[in-house]
């Protein structure tokens, strides 16, 4: 054996001890990680952490309750599958995205706040024509629609109107700058069907309901005719 | 001088056949094994009882979930009929052609045409008309390529044993979320137990769910996979979000 050799073999053995010698620090192998209350060891697992004391938490919290409905809609609600790059959840884009959709929830309820000024304002004038109002106020759901909602995919003979169908002419499908805000409508409405759709009123909004975001909501939508 | 670099060359060479890489500890096999199992079967049918946290704006972290009965037959045959804890129920059917989506309490269903692969027509379901259907990705035949990303940072936590079936539970780490199997030892590699936690989401959200018995050959006749609106159903539009163009 040269020296070359020897020496090899030596560096390889002691550098094996160092690697046993890592493993074992480590924790190594199958179920050597980590202390059950103790901090991460190594490479391992840690298992203590906050909620694995699985303490119900002590002292009230501060600002009350929240009332209402738990909303059910999340991230996590989609199940994906994560990923290197791209896929899973994106949260910087979703949260885009639900910044998007409270700006266009303050835009209907600006929206529907000038309707409603406007409509009293008309009332309030001796002289104004409820048709050239009805004709305003038709014209102007169509600007909006058109404005926020284009059609898409087939044709399919649907009765849906204005904010859903005047552009999209009753498609299956229709897409939207964002999904519709209304996971309930903000009132007891009043619930008319007309040619086989259920609008439901509140007011002057009217709605019929649609899939968005994986669950059945409401769109705001022209009244049907006749109303 | 010339013989100790040779000598520390000589030596790293013999540590590289005898000590195995950090980390590979057969994780990343058990994962491809269950990932190439799932996309190859032509059959096959699953009950998944899921869990999910939604934070809410109180900062309050709840859980809801649902049980999922998923049904597919490839390529073009798929059924995914849905309980709500709360007892809403819904569902998805693709026949080939259509995608059908029901909601029985609410009686209203919409239909898309998507003629292709249940692939393709799922694909569509979640990515373009943004509807909901988790675990998606265990029904897509290529599982394989989907997980390729995030397999090589498998590692086994520890053979641990879930009611009386002994599983390998193996984590992998995603760019935006991590995700932990269980996947049984014995017989089939196909998923017990699947935990995603979305950890650059607020208050990083779980998803949990159970998974079994699974059947890789289910009674699967065409009936299944046709769709019938329920009584005084009504059809209602399916709303996407308009991608790519600017409001």
């Amino acid at each position: 054996m040269t020296i070359t050799l020897r020496c090899a073999a030596v560096c390889a053995a002691t550098l094996l001890v160092v690697a046993a010698d890592d493993v074992g620090a480590r924790g190594g192998g199958r179920g050597g990680g980590g202390r059950v209350a103790g901090a991460r060891v190594g490479g391992g697992f840690a298992r203590g952490g906050a909620a694995a004391g699985g303490s119900f938490g002590q002292g009230q919290v501060s600002g009350g309750v929240q009332g209402g409905a738990y909303n059910g809609r999340g991230p996590a609600a989609s199940g994906r599958f994560p990923g290197r790059s791209g896929g899973g959840y994106a949260a910087a884009g979703a949260g885009d995205w639900q910044a998007e959709r409270q700006e266009r929830v303050e835009e209907r309820r600006e929206h529907y706040q000038q309707n409603a000024d406007t409509r009293q304002e008309r009332r309030d004038g001796a002289g104004e024509d409820w048709q050239d109002y009805g004709t305003a106020r038709r014209e102007d759901w169509q600007d909006y629609a058109e404005d926020h909602y284009e059609d898409h995919v087939d044709d399919v003979d649907h009765p849906y109107a204005a904010a859903v169908a005047v552009a999209a002419g009753a498609a299956a499908v229709a897409t939207v700058a964002a999904p519709p805000p209304y996971w309930t409508v903000p009132c007891t409405p009043e619930t008319i069907v007309v040619g086989g759709t259920t609008y439901y009123r509140c007011d002057s909004a009217w709605y019929v309901r649609v899939y968005s975001d994986g669950d059945v909501s409401y769109a705001m939508t022209n009244p049907p005719a006749g109303y | 001088m010339r013989h100790a670099r040779q000598a520390v060359l000589v030596a790293a060479v013999l540590l590289a056949t005898i000590v195995p890489a950090r980390g590979d500890d057969g994780a990343g096999a058990r994962v491809q094994a269950m990932a190439s199992l799932l996309a190859k079967a032509q059959r096959l049918s699953v009950t998944i009882d899921c869990a999910y946290d939604v934070l809410q704006d109180s900062g309050e972290k709840i859980e809801f979930g649902e049980r999922r009965v998923v049904v597919l037959r490839r390529p073009d045959r798929a059924r995914v009929d849905v309980t709500r804890r709360d007892g809403a129920r819904r569902g998805v059917v693709f026949d080939g052609k259509d995608l059908a989506v029901f909601d029985l309490d609410q009686k209203v269903y919409a239909t898309v045409s998507k003629p292709g692969t249940v692939d393709a027509a799922f694909d569509y379901f979640v990515n373009d008309l943004n509807m909901r259907l988790p675990l998606r990705e265990l029904l897509k035949s290529d599982l394989p390529t989907v997980l390729k990303d995030v397999v090589g940072t498998a590692r086994l936590v520890a053979s641990e044993r879930l009611g009386d079936v002994a599983t390998d539970h193996i984590a992998l780490r995603g760019a935006t979320a991590d995700m932990q199997l269980w996947i049984p030892r014995d017989g089939d590699p196909l998923p017990k137990r699947i935990v995603i936690t979305y950890r650059l989401a607020g208050g990083q959200p779980r998803f949990e769910a159970d998974l079994g018995p699974w059947n890789l050959a289910p009674d699967v006749p065409d009936s299944l996979f046709t769709f019938t609106p329920a009584a005084g159903a009504e059809r209602i539009p399916v709303l996407a979000p308009r991608r790519g163009k600017a409001r």
